[in-house]
């Protein structure tokens, strides 16, 4: 039966030139899981929320949409209400009430449910979900994967039978995002509810999936099966980037036969390539051999040596901590407990872990926010304390913090670029400056905008602008992929080149291993307040075997060294030459 | 907690029976009976031993109340001694005894007050009858912690891009005024998301209902009726003049039949906190040494 | 039945509480109404709310502007009197009008003192703030002309908050109102009504600007607060 029926949808905003959708026309049966996706910025946003009467943007509108049969003009509100659920991508801003159970009653209560049948709806609710353990705690004391997990839960006392979901995993890390994604999947096979899902990070959701639906620039592009996406895959369509590993690597080595999605039909794909090859796989068995053989240029593997050779001399390093102790609270628990690390100038360090594991504290306390209790801390060879207050903000150190809205301070996005100059270049060359700086990141269009109607990717980006004009030797970014889809990261990717180039040393925080895995020099983990494992890039990565990048769990013996697609491509071709 | 099993409702009432009679009468007996009752209560309930802070400056207000009075006020026929040419008087004295025992009893029972009935409990008993201010309180409740760390978070990375600095103070006031600004955009806009999920989960809907997760139980009803009685025999009393008292010109209390009934029944009702929770704690030794 | 409930409610039982209080505590007889007074004055209002259609985003962004002055006082909790609650009362009022401005002031007080402990101070607090808060709504055609305006009002609104707590301060330990203890207590609290006054101008100066203007567009873009 078709629960959703969109037929030749267009809209437009106000003020705009082109329609934000055009011409969309698809059915949702009831009981299946689609996933829509597409680029940022291609309209999936405006899409769910047409279908959300509560919350359909104004714009000019044609075309229908029929919700069981029922034109949206008629709908009542109480059936869209209750029969359409909607979660979106901030986990905080979905949350009304203060305490757990208060927002699991807050949707029945809108509804004027009575009280003994809301008492048994939230008591199942909070079963099912598994949240009777922090059912009385204030909501503000959550993760941010519990807060998802509540927002959700709270959408469902209401027994929707249609829930859409606009990147629900977008602000989650990697743990709780699996957790999300595998509770909405019992959620729709156990009780049946109709899926529709906006996502950009594939590689999770897609073996879930019955259909795809795929929009690009407002038109839709594809609606068919999984497999059926194969084809667009196969002729590059810019949504390769967010495939899974499998898929992504299916594509390079232009594989015929179906589309891999999961690391072991990778691996069995590969594995196919290899035993279809004459080469004994022995002479594979070196991973130094396979690394040269997989990065294109060796100076990879060579930087990491000079490093190795250098790392003794201090003047080479930017910043290098030592026994380093932290807390917030001073009978809390130590946030960083015996942590040293030594970052080298010029290279560009990642830091991994596992939320509270103290990367952020660790970010803070380089750029001079926070001081640490014991330790001694150098930047540039000078002793953190001996930097006055604000030296170190102005032209040493500059942070990108994770919510790139806490660096617009005007209403105006080139007027905090202004601002940031402001002490570090002379006024002549100011508007200059900014311009190049703009350029650079292809940010010069967002000038004249207000920081908050700028999309995430865009906020980002202008963020970055503004960060760099403060001249750092030292950019420290805390986690630049969050929520961005892969075309940002690319030109992120190219952004960190230009850096190096100019001899910025980088320190990036992120949950993102494949971001790691294709731009970082040295990988270290944070782990227990202190970082363990300090080691270069490749090295962390293939003798990891759980903490890894998809690509190199596919790859696995067969190509040790290869930690990206790319690299275990070039090992293939390596070794058919 | 013996407390966590009562509705707040009887909770609050309860609290408001043993602190107005102590506020609005002025027998000697009502806030020293109250103060009594609630440092018994403190002694079982409290987790940790008050801190020597708390203990220094309760006893410096209690030591200002009892010194301002006589101070103040020279009525009273008694006279201690002269100061300045007026006449420290000893009614004077014990007025200003009553009523620091009255301004400690009080504070220290809402200090109870404040640990059982939390803000989750207020809202219930709000929420019945002023739904949608409750609503307002919770979520503001619930925005508090959150744009505390934004804001928080939004100083850090200023002081990370040079906004802050230099220590000199005018420059933090108007780089904390930025901040606030900053915070007042987010919240806003917060604000605005936050609304859009309630209107998608039926917020503005026609019959919104109010959902507790207290119940009113047999328990509540009894223990509401017993003290309703009680009150209703104090105020009885009181009304009666059986519980009249005047400090000035000289001390002088009234008496008639009602007044040890009342007396009795207001203490019953300041002891009922402290003997509830000894009781309890009874029953429970007694259940776990039966298991 | 709720509505019957809550009539009977504001009609008869509380004002039968205040007569029956007065009668059984006429000892105290000027503490019990000075606390009825602010109890009676506070409901009403806060009924009128109840009783309007606020639309989700009405409340939401009084629910923050709540938070923020909460945290204002959290935050300059060592400074006694120097608190930006009143500011941002007034600033609310002046843009979304009187109801607005109450309930920012007198909820402010409620949430905070859930930080600071509830008490017999948090019904006059409520009354003080919301006041002020109305007041200012009814007036902001004038309190909008000029920022000096404002800021006489903010003055103006610090020593009255401060010469109201007096009168109650004096009640509650008197019984009853007697000038000399009065004019001494107002003597005693001057540099609190000082700060308190400072404070206000200090924190409209900083804010009324900035924090106005955004209130401004966003009522304006989003049609909150027609109907006051």
């Amino acid at each position: 039966m078709e629960l959703l029926q969109v037929e030749n949808l267009t809209f437009t905003y106000p003020d705009a030139k082109k329609p934000a959708l055009t011409d969309v026309t698809y059915t949702v049966r009831e009981g299946t899981f689609t996933v829509l996706c597409g680029a940022s910025g291609c309209g999936k946003s405006t899409l769910l929320h047409l279908l959300k009467k509560e919350l359909a943007p104004f714009g000019k509108k044609s075309g229908s949409i029929r919700f069981d049969g029922t034109d949206y003009e008629s709908l009542d509100s109480r059936v869209s209400a209750s029969q359409i659920g909607i979660l979106m991508q901030d986990p905080d801003s979905q949350i009304v009430a203060d305490v757990v159970w208060q927002e699991l009653a807050f949707a029945l209560e809108n509804l004027g449910t009575e009280r003994s049948v809301i008492r048994t709806r939230v008591a199942e609710m909070a079963t099912y979900f598994g949240i009777e353990s922090w059912y009385h705690k204030r909501t503000g004391e959550l993760s941010g994967g519990q807060k998802q997990l509540l927002n959700l839960a709270s959408v469902m006392t209401l027994s929707p039978r249609l829930l859409l979901l606009d990147e629900p995993t977008a602000q989650l890390d990697p743990i709780a995002a699996g957790n999300f994604l595998s509770m909405l999947e019992r959620v729709h096979r156990e009780l049946g509810v109709t899926v529709l899902i906006a996502e950009h990070r594939l590689e999770d959701i897609l073996p879930m999936a019955d259909r795809v639906l795929v929009l690009t620039d407002g038109a839709l592009t594809l609606d068919g099966t999984v497999d059926s996406l194969a084809d667009a895959v196969r002729e590059g369509h810019p949504l390769l980037a967010g495939m899974p590993a499998a898929a992504r690597l299916w594509k390079l080595l232009g594989m015929p036969g179906d589309m891999p999605l999961s690391v072991t039909e990778g691996r069995e794909m590969l594995r196919a390539v290899c035993a279809s090859n004459v080469t004994p796989k022995a002479s594979l068995n070196n991973a130094e051999t396979a690394i040269s053989k997989a990065t294109p240029d060796t100076a990879d593997a060579a930087v990491s040596e000079t490093r190795k050779s250098k790392s003794a001399d201090s003047a080479e390093s930017a910043a290098s901590l030592s026994e380093v102790y932290f807390r917030y609270e001073r009978n809390g628990k130590d946030v960083l407990r015996d942590c040293s690390v030594d970052i080298q100038k010029g290279e560009h360090f990642c830091l991994l872990g596992g939320n509270g594991s103290g990367k952020t504290t660790l970010l803070h306390i380089i750029a001079g926010i926070l001081r640490p209790y014991a330790g001694s801390c150098r930047l540039f060879g000078k002793k953190l304390a001996a930097y006055r207050s604000g030296e170190l903000a102005n032209g040493i150190t500059a942070l990108l913090p994770q919510n790139p809205k806490d660096v617009f301070v005007t209403e105006c996005v080139k007027e905090d670029w202004l601002l940031a100059c402001k002490t570090t270049v002379p006024e002549a060359e100011r508007e200059e400056t900014v311009r190049r700086t703009a350029e650079m990141l292809g940010a010069t269009h967002l000038a004249d905008c207000h920081p908050y109607d700028l999309s995430g990717g865009e906020q980002q980006k202008a963020a970055l602008v503004k960060v760099l004009l403060r001249k750092p030797k030292l950019l420290l970014l805390d986690e630049p992929t969050k929520g961005l889809d892969a075309r940002y990261k690319e030109e992120l990717l190219a952004v960190l080149k230009k850096l190096k180039d100019e001899s910025v040393t980088v320190l990036t925080v992120t949950h993102d291993l494949d971001f790691a895995a294709v731009s970082a020099d040295r990988v270290g983990l944070c782990f227990d307040g202190g970082v363990t494992a300090v080691k270069p890039t490749h090295e962390f990565f293939t003798e990891n075997s759980f903490y890894t990048t998809a690509a190199c769990r596919i790859a696995g013996k067969m190509f040790p060294g290869a930690i990206t697609c790319e690299e275990i491509v070039e090992a293939v071709k390596g070794e058919q030459a | 907690m013996a407390y966590e099993r009562i509705h707040p409702a009887v909770l609050v009432a309860y609290f408001l029976s043993v602190m107005i009679p102590a506020v609005f009468t002025l027998h000697p007996m009502m806030p020293l009976m109250a103060l009594a009752g609630v440092v018994l209560l403190l002694l079982l309930t409290e987790p940790a031993p008050p801190r020597v802070r708390t203990i220094i400056w309760m006893s410096l207000l209690f030591l200002a109340v009892v010194i301002t009075n006589p101070l103040f006020n020279h009525r009273g026929r008694t006279e201690l001694f002269f100061l300045n040419g007026h006449a420290i008087t000893l009614e004077a004295v014990l007025f200003g005894l009553r009523n620091a025992a009255c301004v400690i009893a009080v504070l220290l029972w809402c200090h109870c007050m404040n640990r059982f009935v939390t803000g989750e409990k207020w809202l219930a008993i709000l929420g019945r009858h002023l739904p949608k201010t409750a609503l307002l309180v919770s979520s503001a409740m619930r925005l508090v912690p959150l744009l505390r760390k934004r804001g928080e978070e939004m100083r850090k990375s200023q002081q990370a891009l040079g906004l802050y600095g230099d220590g000199d103070a005018m420059r933090q006031l108007s780089g904390g005024a930025k901040v606030f600004s900053m915070l007042v955009t987010w919240s806003l806009d917060h604000a605005v998301s936050v609304s859009a999920s309630m209107k998608a989960r039926g917020y503005g809907l026609r019959g919104r209902t109010t959902y507790s997760v207290y119940r009113f139980r047999r328990e509540d009803a009894i223990l509401l009726t017993l003290l309703i009685a009680a009150d209703a025999l104090v105020l009885t009393a009181l009304a009666g003049k059986a519980l009249s008292f005047d400090f000035y010109p000289v001390l002088n209390g009234s008496r008639n039949a009602l007044t040890v009934p009342g007396l009795m029944t207001y203490g019953l009702v300041v002891l009922f906190a402290p003997i509830w929770e000894g009781r309890n704690r009874l029953l429970w030794n007694c259940y776990r040494s039966k298991i | 039945m709720k509505k019957t409930l809550t009539i009977l409610l504001l009609a008869v039982l509380i004002p039968a509480i205040v007569v029956i209080g007065a009668v059984v505590f006429r000892e105290r007889f000027y503490a019990w109404i000075a606390l009825a007074v602010a109890v009676l004055s506070v409901l009403p209002l806060l009924y009128a709310f109840e009783r309007r259609d606020s639309t989700a985003k009405e409340l939401m962004v009084l629910a923050v502007m709540i938070a923020l002055s909460v945290i204002g006082r959290v935050v300059f909790y060592a400074i006694p009197g120097f608190k930006p609650v009143t500011a941002i009362t007034v600033i609310v009022a002046v843009a979304f009008g009187g109801e607005a401005g109450f309930m920012v002031g007198s909820l402010s007080a409620v949430v905070s003192n859930f930080y600071f402990g509830q008490g017999p101070w948090t019904p006059f607090q409520m009354f003080s703030w919301g006041i002020i808060g109305l007041l200012a709504g009814l007036l902001r055609g004038l309190l909008k002309k000029h920022i000096a305006i404002l800021c006489i009002y903010g003055a103006l609104a610090g020593i009255a908050y401060s010469l109201t707590m007096d009168v109650w301060t004096v009640l509650w330990s008197e019984g009853a109102f007697v000038p000399k203890e009065y004019a001494a207590a107002v003597m005693a609290a001057l540099p609190l009504t000082a700060v308190y006054a400072v404070s206000n101008v200090v924190f409209l100066l900083l804010l009324a600007g900035p924090v106005g203007k955004k209130l401004e567009r966003i009522k304006k873009k989003d049609g909150l607060f027609l109907s006051e």
